[in-house]
């Protein structure tokens, strides 16, 4: 066997085992291995095994992961956000589908202190489902837009497979940061927009309900949304400004709502735990996966496979297009099985040299990347987004029902992939503004 | 798991109750093991705050913040609950096709798999403790600043971690073994979110 056949091997393995339910993470760095040990035996295998974990664990960049994730399981299990999603319906529960767009707008609000779009979809279906189908609302709308809305939480900063990317990619996180707003705010107008046109066509989807409340009374209920605002204010302008790292903008941000979930008197002992708890379990299964992409880089420069693959897709087309279009096809396609860390990890190895071959802007792609793998969160069989909405609804809806509200915001989700491949200004030119 | 152990037992190794009681006692080891990553999430968000607010403040912020917080907390967070993540059933995976299947060949391949998964470990396991004491014996430190800090204690996370989740693996190993073993999809959910 040659060297390349060897990595091409062990890729199908690899593969092969991950279908048969073996942690990620694990089978990358056991793969890869094991194939390390074949091609340049027992110590250069062994030895590989060494330093590598402790020297992707140990890094400043991507301890804003836990900071990040800390700040959005406080905000969710302390009930923080409950706020902004009545903000956002005293001024809008007089429109056609009001509830729902108040939901995406809630969304909106709490990705800028989440980084995750499960932690996202879990608090507005909770507060918002109800509140929809009280009103009537049909639950296949009420529930979808809630776990559509929930993707906008891994666009707007912060967001943790941003961090990751950048980890990965070795660009700079703040920038990627900044490129994804244009996505989150682009992708919650088009949310918007389908639950629009869906109640124009057909009304009864969204009974238009409650009165409308006097000015003044609503403008005390805004002010209800003030924690989330403070955190925001205090993350944003610490990152943007360039007064904290991420590391330190996720912190302050995880201290700020514990003060005031403390002040507020939702912060028992138990929410405290399970924050940690949550936040603790979804580092450490994130990092062993980065350690087993590490790994699969290494096995597959040392059998060349990864230079074959991309070297291989360049031959056969050198369009630029065409690269984004297999690139789509092959994430949309990974969506539907793998959780979105996993996908990106899994496929970076091979991707990122393909990438660098296109001359693709990484920043551009980084943002793509997210959008697609956040489009993976809702889509069938495996959707975590869906799951998660179901789980805090419970009997209200099917999982199947869940899925079938999400078709509409499905295609909206492609228009506004598609706006965002066909203008890279759209997602870069907030940089400009930024670097100037 | 769930089911008590009918008039039909035999030895007390077999039953149930045994595997039971063995996997709740390794599972209370572990989750004492992992307490050390929830104070270093705390410990990393308090430190990090402190760091800002004594910047602004006086002009220098504590010192050894960044070493500390990538050389320790972070690979405490990272690698100590690999095993506790595995009692969760929460390491990352996908669920599709063994779904799919039918049960005694999924319980099959969830089996053999656990092999897999504890020789994978158990390597890590090995290689990050023979590492450490590596790291130990030449007493390797950071320098940050004009401090320098041992960096070589954090260096036992990894083989702690991974050492754990290798012991729980091979007791589920053992247990599918001896044809007892729990694989229900509950359980594994059972995380909430």
């Amino acid at each position: 066997m040659t060297d390349i056949q060897i990595g091409l091997g062990g890729l199908a393995l690899l593969f092969v085992l991950i279908a048969l339910r073996l942690p990620i993470g694990l089978v990358m760095i056991g793969v890869s291995f094991g194939g390390l040990h074949l091609l340049a035996g027992w110590n250069v295998a062994w030895s590989s095994l060494g330093l590598l974990p402790f020297n992707f664990a140990a890094s400043w960049v991507l301890s804003a992961v836990p900071m990040f994730l800390l700040l959005g399981f406080l905000c969710h299990h302390a009930k923080l956000t409950e706020g902004l999603f009545r903000a956002a319906r005293v001024w809008l529960q007089g429109l056609p589908g009001g509830l729902a767009i108040a939901s995406v707008l809630g969304s909106a609000g709490f990705a800028a202190v989440s980084g995750s779009s499960i932690a996202c979809s879990a608090t507005m279906g909770r507060i918002a489902v109800p509140e929809m189908t009280k009103a009537g609302y049909d639950p296949e709308l009420a529930t979808g837009t809630v776990a559509v809305a929930g993707t906008i939480g891994a666009l707007i900063p912060p967001s943790v497979i941003m961090l990751i990317f950048a980890v990965i990619a070795q660009v700079p996180v703040t920038s990627l940061f900044i490129a994804g707003i244009t996505a989150g705010l682009l992708t919650a107008l088009g949310y918007i927009v389908v639950i629009w046109i869906r109640v124009a066509l057909n009304p009864a989807l969204a009974p238009r309900g409650g009165d409308r409340l006097p000015l003044r009374q609503r403008i005390i209920m805004t002010r209800d949304s003030w924690p989330i605002v403070l955190i925001m204010l205090g993350v944003f302008t610490g990152l943007f400004g360039g007064a904290f790292t991420a590391t330190e903008a996720g912190a302050v941000g995880a201290f700020l709502a514990a003060a005031v979930a403390l002040a507020k008197g939702t912060l028992s002992p138990q929410v405290f735990v399970r924050a940690i708890s949550d936040t603790v379990l979804t580092t450490s299964t994130m990092i062993i996966i980065g350690v087993g992409a590490t790994v699969l880089t290494r096995f597959l420069v040392f059998s060349g496979a990864g230079d074959y693959l991309s070297d291989l897709v360049i031959s056969t087309t050198s369009d630029p297009l065409v690269i984004m279009l297999g690139l789509v096809v092959l994430y949309l396609f990974l969506g539907l099985f793998l959780e979105p860390v996993g996908a990106m990890l899994l496929t970076l190895p091979l991707v990122l040299p393909i990438i660098g071959e296109a001359n693709f802007d990484l920043i551009w792609f980084g943002i793509i990347l997210t959008k697609l793998l956040e489009i993976g969160m809702v889509t069938p069989p495996v959707g975590m987004n869906v799951f998660v909405i179901k789980s805090v609804v419970g009997n209200l809806v099917t999982t199947s029902q869940i899925f079938r509200g999400i078709g509409w915001f499905l295609l909206m989700d492609l228009v506004v992939l598609g706006l965002l491949i066909a203008f890279p200004d759209l997602v870069l030119f907030p940089l400009t503004l930024f670097d100037g | 798991m769930r089911k008590e152990p009918g008039p039909g037992a035999r030895t007390p190794a077999e039953t149930p109750g045994f595997w039971e009681r063995a996997e709740r006692i390794l599972g209370r080891v572990i989750k004492a093991v992992s307490i050390a990553a929830g104070l270093s999430i705390v410990a990393m968000m308090l430190q990090v705050t402190a760091d800002v607010a004594l910047r602004y403040l006086t002009g220098t912020g504590l010192p050894g913040t960044l070493t500390i917080v990538s050389y320790y907390y972070m690979v405490i967070v990272a690698f100590v609950p690999l095993a506790f993540a595995e009692l969760q059933r929460a390491h990352i995976q996908m669920e599709l096709v063994t779904d799919l299947l039918p049960r005694r060949l999924s319980r099959q391949i969830g089996g053999w798999g656990l092999l897999f998964t504890g020789l994978v470990t158990g390597a890590l396991t090995v290689r990050g403790f023979e590492e450490a004491l590596n790291q130990m014996r030449i007493g390797a430190s950071q320098v940050q600043g004009t401090t320098s800090i041992d960096t070589w204690p954090a260096h036992f996370a990894l083989p702690l971690g991974a050492g754990l989740m290798t012991l729980l693996v091979a007791l589920r190993f053992l247990q599918f073994l001896a044809g007892c073993l729990p694989r229900s999809a509950a359980a594994r959910d059972a995380r909430g979110i």
